[in-house]
């Protein structure tokens, strides 16, 4: 593929949301026709599209993880409780290190039970939302200054990562790591291949367990700087309770889907980052416009159903005019009697 | 495969053994036994066991909401009534229904009973009357004058509290617009189909036709801090003439008030924008005062109504103002406009760990007093009142 | 004459079998009797059936309907959202007449469910993902429909929740889909769909149709779901319906069902995984825990309940 063309593939990739942010603009011009909005918009992307990556090697290897959400919860908790001691070093440190010991629980539980990963995650959803409530009320009580009854609170020197530009200088250099691991990796690389077709796989002699563990730990490492981000974006992280934390994932995954669909035209990091921006765009559309926001899940339903069926109906519709184009054909043609059929 | 029909068989058997024999048990087991070890001899009933009162206990909802446990069992402890909690089962308008029936399974003599909804309360209403417990309708007012007459007409009814949510949103709005010249409100509320939720939208809606405050536009069914600095960043973006947040339901989210100010903080806005708020956030001090955005938090009248249900009904057990039933009270809310405030507040009066009053306190001030005693207290309750019960 | 080894190892083939398919029974008595001993002999009591009733019913009634999908190896994540409109559907139809808030609400159910059947069948989307999406959709209409609030049925509907309408409806559900799996054609076409999809459409099997039709199946036990719920509550709110796609699922994969579908999906998850789901719930309800920790021994059964009972040898690809 050219130069040419990949520059042609990414301009008609970046068209989806620039066509959904023109349709905003039209019904709203004063709301979201300037600069703030637009960053508004792409702040809005960064920490969705960095936990996308990380649920990016799980999603491909075909695995359903709801737990991603309170595992961000947990990384986050920790990585406050570390940045209290140990600065910013230690939030990051903190975070990577808790997320990878639960995706290791998490993952260690898949591979050895050999069990749906959809029951292992949500059972896993439950057990940690419980231990995020508790070990928050607990650094209440020991860690006042950093811990509050509901949340705990990111440290101050922190805070400037979830503000622009910081935050898009920091999106940029994750994405470049996803994009490194996603396409040099020998796991990346075979969990697509288990994702495709596990059996030939494993005939191939993939060990699709192995593979799928190794994807939760890597996803873990983004999901990490997820909580991360995310913690100094809204300055505290707050556990969550009754699977609400749940919710976490559906958005990013419709955006490693969107991502997918994209494939075959952008790299996957810049095909995740646009989902995710479609998403932000909708969002804000909706508060622009003044819409109840209840609109927004209905919106988003119908562009996450719109997406994945369009390549379909674009079969359909295309067969329908080979079919059409031979029929006709067929009809002009000379019969052997030289009138017309 | 005929393994599979003998344990199958077997299950049956056990089943129906376990009911016959359930079936024909003397009596239900009790709930723990009363610590306090009294009982309540009410004179027309001529009671000898601890009254048993029940309640459905939301302490994993929230610090609010363990400081209203921990005040109830206070309270029960000092009268001698045997508290009995029961747990929601899951949540929404089911899992009322289904909480209060197993309380009646327990064998509960009253009840402290809140809803979901309007809706609700006739049939909770009619599985009280069935059963013949006592009740007391919590924070929960009737607007369909229908369902009123139906409901205060019960005879188990003890009373009805509610807090006048929508006044209280109201005030809210009216103290951001004249004590600091708000005019363009965004509203971060509650999930909608909480009812609670509903009168404080009408109360924003008053206030904002009166004041001539323009409500910008509102978002719903927040669940992280995350959404919240998202959506308040989406409200600044799209609308930078707003001056005000009302956040309806300081206590659903946590880490709402975080997420709020970080938002306003990433666009130099914390001084320029107001933030409101109905109920009491844990660390809300660290956003109040000068140069911060936080200006006034309306809240305890949730942990007030529990205090004047159960007063209410340890009276009426006691026999007190029993001919005056159903009582009809309401609790008023505080606002908390300083850190310090904030502060004393969670300290004194909803501390999750200790009780706003001792037992002693409970008989000066609520226990063995009629109704009209009871409201003043409330009417006249207050932070410095709080503070000074702790001297 | 046979030979000692094959026939050694058919029955200790044919033996673990057994095992695993008796686990699900087993785990079903064991936690039946644990609840028994620990709630004092309330589980099983009288009082506690009607109680009992309400989690059986909320249990069973969308396993029957879910089934036929899962033996397909497709799922439907928008139960809760199905649930919650049609409730809200029912609920204004219903101050005018009942009979019409019934098919009203069957007729919304059978809707939701076909657009799911279009968008995973027709669009070739994949049924996770398309009801995923769906789910959001209905989620939204349900608040639109609610229009901030919640909604009152007619209280008449409440005379309908008795014990013997409720364990009435269970058990013709469990008997109409159990005949229907396990005796039609239809039911052996869908799990010949989930065993290979395009052996069964080499067979003759009509795999779009009968890939279509559990959605259908699914969006009516929605409607029955729906009706009970205003039964029950006579409301609607937008918290009605709440986990029932998570707890469908959970049930049908405690009581053993693959993941992927196939042969190996069998009738008797319904019940056993069904009414597992039905006891934890009014067990950890009648012990009186508090929410969080209910909420973690949750988590602990369905992880350990699942891996005694999945049957990983005869399942291909585990996701």
């Amino acid at each position: 593929m050219n130069m040419k063309t990949k520059i042609m593939n990414i301009v008609k990739a970046f068209m989806v949301p620039v066509v959904l942010y023109l349709i905003v603009l039209l019904l709203a011009p004063g709301r979201v026709g300037n600069l703030d909005s637009i960053t508004s918009m792409l702040t809005l992307a960064v920490v969705p599209t960095v936990i996308a990556y990380g649920v990016h090697f799980g999603f491909t290897s075909g695995i359903i993880d709801f737990s991603v959400g309170s595992r961000m919860t947990l990384a986050g908790i920790f990585g406050c409780i570390c940045g209290c001691f140990f600065g910013p070093i230690g939030m990051i440190l903190g975070s990577v290190l808790a997320s990878l010991l639960l995706a290791a629980i998490i993952g260690g539980l898949f591979a050895l039970l050999k069990i749906p990963s959809f029951v292992i995650s949500l059972g896993s959803l439950m057990v940690f939302e419980v231990i995020g409530e508790h070990l928050t009320k607990y650094c209440a009580g020991v860690l006042p200054e950093v811990a509050t009854y509901q949340y705990l609170k990111a440290p101050g020197n922190m805070q400037f990562l979830g503000k622009a530009p910081y935050n898009f200088l920091v999106l940029i250099v994750i994405a470049v790591i996803f994009e490194l691991v996603n396409t040099r990796t020998k796991i990346a690389n075979q969990a697509r291949v288990v994702g495709s077709d596990e059996l030939i796989a494993r005939n191939v002699g993939i060990e699709p367990m192995k593979v799928k563990f190794g994807t939760f730990i890597l996803g873990s490492i983004f999901l990490a700087l997820a909580a991360v981000v995310s913690t100094c974006y809204s300055s505290a992280v707050g556990y969550a309770a009754n699977m609400g934390s749940m919710a976490t994932v559906f958005k990013p995954m419709m955006a490693v889907i969107i991502g997918m669909s994209l494939g075959r035209i952008v790299r996957s990091c810049v095909g995740i980052f646009i989902g995710n921006l479609c998403l932000s765009v909708i969002f804000t559309g909706i508060i622009a416009l003044g819409w109840p926001d209840n609109l927004q899940n209905i919106f988003l339903g119908l562009f996450l159903v719109g997406v994945l069926g369009l390549p379909t109906i674009q079969r359909t519709i295309a067969g329908f005019k080979r079919r059409s184009a031979a029929r006709k054909a067929h009809t002009n043609m000379p019969s052997a009697t030289g009138t017309k059929m | 495969m005929n393994m599979k029909k003998l344990l199958a068989a077997l299950l049956a058997c056990a089943m129906m053994a376990g009911v016959l024999s359930a079936c024909g048990a003397a009596e239900e087991p009790k709930g723990d036994a009363n610590p306090g070890g009294a009982s309540v001899e009410n004179e027309s009933n001529d009671r000898t066991e601890p009254y048993r009162l029940g309640y459905i206990n939301m302490s994993g909802y929230g610090a609010t909401f363990e400081a209203i446990t921990t005040v109830l069992e206070s309270m029960c402890d000092a009268a001698g009534v045997e508290l009995v909690p029961v747990q929601m089962a899951g949540g929404g308008a089911d899992g009322f229904i289904t909480a209060y029936e197993n309380l009646v399974n327990m064998g509960i003599d009253g009840v402290m009973a809140s809803s979901s909804s309007e809706g609700q309360v006739r049939l909770i209403a009619e599985l009280f009357e069935q059963n013949d417990v006592d009740w007391f309708l919590v924070n929960r007012r009737l607007s369909d004058s229908d369902l009123q007459e139906y409901v205060f007409s019960q005879s188990r009814l003890v009373g009805n509290e509610f807090c006048y949510e929508e006044e209280t949103a109201y005030q809210v709005v009216k103290q951001l617009h004249e004590e600091y010249g708000m005019k363009n409100l965004a509203v971060i509320g509650l999930t909608l189909g909480d009812a609670a939720g509903d009168l404080r939208d009408q109360g924003i809606a008053k206030a904002c036709e009166e004041f001539g405050v323009t409500l910008l536009t509102e978002t719903r069914g927040i669940s992280s801090a995350s959404d919240v600095t998202n959506a308040v960043e989406g409200i600044i973006t799209s609308y930078p003439e707003v001056d005000g947040f009302f956040i309806v339901g300081g206590s659903v989210t946590n880490g709402a008030l975080a997420g709020a100010s970080q938002a306003l903080a990433n666009h130099g806005m914390e001084d320029k924008v107001v933030i409101g708020m109905i109920d009491i956030a844990s660390g809300m001090e660290e956003y109040m005062g000068e140069g911060k955005p936080l200006k006034v938090v309306a809240g305890g009248n949730l942990l007030m109504d529990w205090v004047i249900s159960c007063s209410c009904m340890i009276n009426y057990a006691n026999g007190i103002d029993t001919d005056k039933t159903p009582y009809i009270l309401n609790t008023s809310v505080m606002y908390v406009k300083t850190p310090e405030d904030a502060v004393d507040y969670s300290t004194y009066y909803e501390n999750p760990t200790t009780p706003m009053m001792s037992g002693d306190q409970w008989y000066d001030t609520l226990l063995g007093k009629d109704v009209d005693t009871i409201q003043a207290f409330v009417d006249n309750y207050t932070l410095d009142y709080a503070r000074s019960l702790s001297e | 004459m046979k030979c000692p080894t094959l026939e050694k190892s058919r029955l200790g083939g044919t033996s673990k079998v057994a095992v695993r398919s008796m686990v699900s029974f087993l785990g079903l008595i064991f936690i039946v009797a644990f609840f028994q001993v620990t709630t004092g002999g309330r589980l099983l009591s009288a009082k506690n059936l009607q109680t009992f009733s309400n989690y059986a019913f909320a249990a069973i009634i969308p396993c029957c309907g879910s089934i036929f999908l899962m033996s397909q190896g497709n799922m439907d994540y928008s139960l809760a959202g199905n649930i919650c409109v049609s409730a809200a559907l029912g609920a204004l139809v219903s101050q005018i007449s009942i009979p019409l808030a019934i098919i009203v609400m069957i007729v919304s159910s059978l809707v939701m469910g076909a657009i799911n059947g279009v968008t995973c069948v027709c669009l070739g989307v994949n049924s996770f993902i398309a009801t995923l999406g769906t789910s959001f959709m209905y989620g939204g209409l349900a608040s639109v429909l609610l229009g901030g609030g919640s909604l009152t049925a007619n209280y008449d509907l409440k005379n309908l929740d008795t014990l013997g309408f409720k364990y009435g409806a269970i058990i013709a559900a469990a008997l109409v889909s159990f005949t229907v799996f396990n005796y039609s054609v239809f039911g052996k076409h869908c799990r010949a769909i989930g065993a290979k999809a395009e052996v069964a459409h080499q067979s003759g099997v009509r795999v779009k149709l009968e890939r279509f039709a559990p959605f259908l199946i699914s969006g009516f036990t929605c409607a029955v779901m729906a009706a009970f719920s205003l039964i029950r509550t006579c409301n609607a709110t937008t918290t009605s319906g709440g986990n029932t796609q998570i707890n469908t699922m959970l049930g049908l994969l405690l009581g053993g069902v693959p993941f992927s579908g196939g042969w190996n999906s069998k009738f008797r998850a319904v019940i056993v995984g069904g009414l597992i789901m039905a006891v934890v719930d009014n067990g950890l309800f009648l012990l009186n825990l508090n929410t969080a920790s209910q909420q973690l021994i949750k988590g602990f059964i369905f992880i350990i309940a699942v891996a005694l009972s999945f049957d990983r040898e005869n399942t291909a690809v585990i996701k």
